[in-house]
């Protein structure tokens, strides 16, 4: 059973955030895991960034990070298993909270990774927000 | 391979090569005896495979860092399992330098639901009429 990086967590561990360096200094190594959509989410944002030094930056630090998970074989793909599970996603009220403060409803991305923690039983890794206590079985762990 | 065994190597000093090397040979010696000399392992090889497939690994000796370890798979195995569920995520972060960016980036979510299968106009003629 692992802990599976939401989005938002993967970006603040490249971003080097406080909140997230404490929480992975507690995790055992080869417990993570990133889910594969995760890190599309996370190149769509890295290839908006217009100066090239700043998005060549952020790059390497992603693929730094995910060559370390992949060592443990931790990156998961999404697959058929994760799809069934997304799609009872897709119908559900699910609001959240962006770390500016602005609500709206989790983007189709982001319940694919929800999904795929579903599909692996394992914890998803993210600040508790309004849209967990909507879905049954999904455990958090907030960093 | 016991539980004290294992717990030692969790202890081995990781980020300074030289010091793990000196350290886990001298785990080595400590746990499985002395080294052997390449002539008393070549001579009596059977009984020291027999020796570390049971559970006992065996070390012959050489130069500092140039020493070699006769382990059963199964016992590398557990070694290998041991090692790397102590390990944690900053641990190993750290020892691959990984840097980060110093800079925050945040998600943008916005819910764009899908509309549903659209039919060609034919079809959509003809299940309507059904």
């Amino acid at each position: 059973m692992g802990s599976l990086l939401s989005t938002q967590t993967l970006l603040d561990i490249l971003g080097g955030s406080e909140r997230t360096t404490a929480w992975f200094n507690s995790t055992p190594a080869n417990e993570v895991q990133v889910s594969a959509v995760s890190i599309g989410q996370a190149l769509t944002l890295i290839q908006r960034i217009e100066d090239t030094d700043r998005c060549l930056r952020f790059d390497n630090t992603l693929n730094s990070f995910v060559a370390i998970i992949t060592t443990f074989r931790n990156v998961i793909g999404f697959d058929e298993v994760c799809a069934r599970q997304w799609a009872r996603l897709q119908e559900m009220d699910l609001p959240y909270v962006a770390p500016t403060g602005v609500e709206s409803a989790l983007s189709v991305a982001s319940r694919m990774v929800v999904a795929t923690a579903l599909a692996l039983n394992s914890t998803l890794v993210e600040p508790l927000q309004p849209y967990h206590e909507r879905v049954p079985n999904l455990r958090i762990a907030s960093p | 391979m016991n539980a004290e065994f294992l717990s030692e190597l969790q202890a081995l000093p990781l980020r300074q090569r030289p010091a793990l090397e000196s350290a886990l040979s001298a785990l080595f010696v400590r746990w499985c005896g002395d080294p052997l000399t390449v002539k008393g392992a070549r001579d009596r090889f059977s009984a020291v495979n027999r020796l570390a497939r049971g559970g006992c690994a065996q070390i012959v000796r050489g130069d500092p860092g140039e020493e070699t370890v006769l382990v059963s798979i199964k016992d590398l195995a557990t070694i290998i399992q041991s090692a790397a569920s102590s390990l944690t995520l900053g641990s190993v972060l750290a020892l691959a330098d990984f840097e980060p960016t110093g800079e925050r980036l945040m998600l943008d979510e916005r819910f764009i639901p899908e509309t549903g299968l659209r039919l060609p106009v034919e079809v959509s003629r003809k299940v309507a009429a059904a």
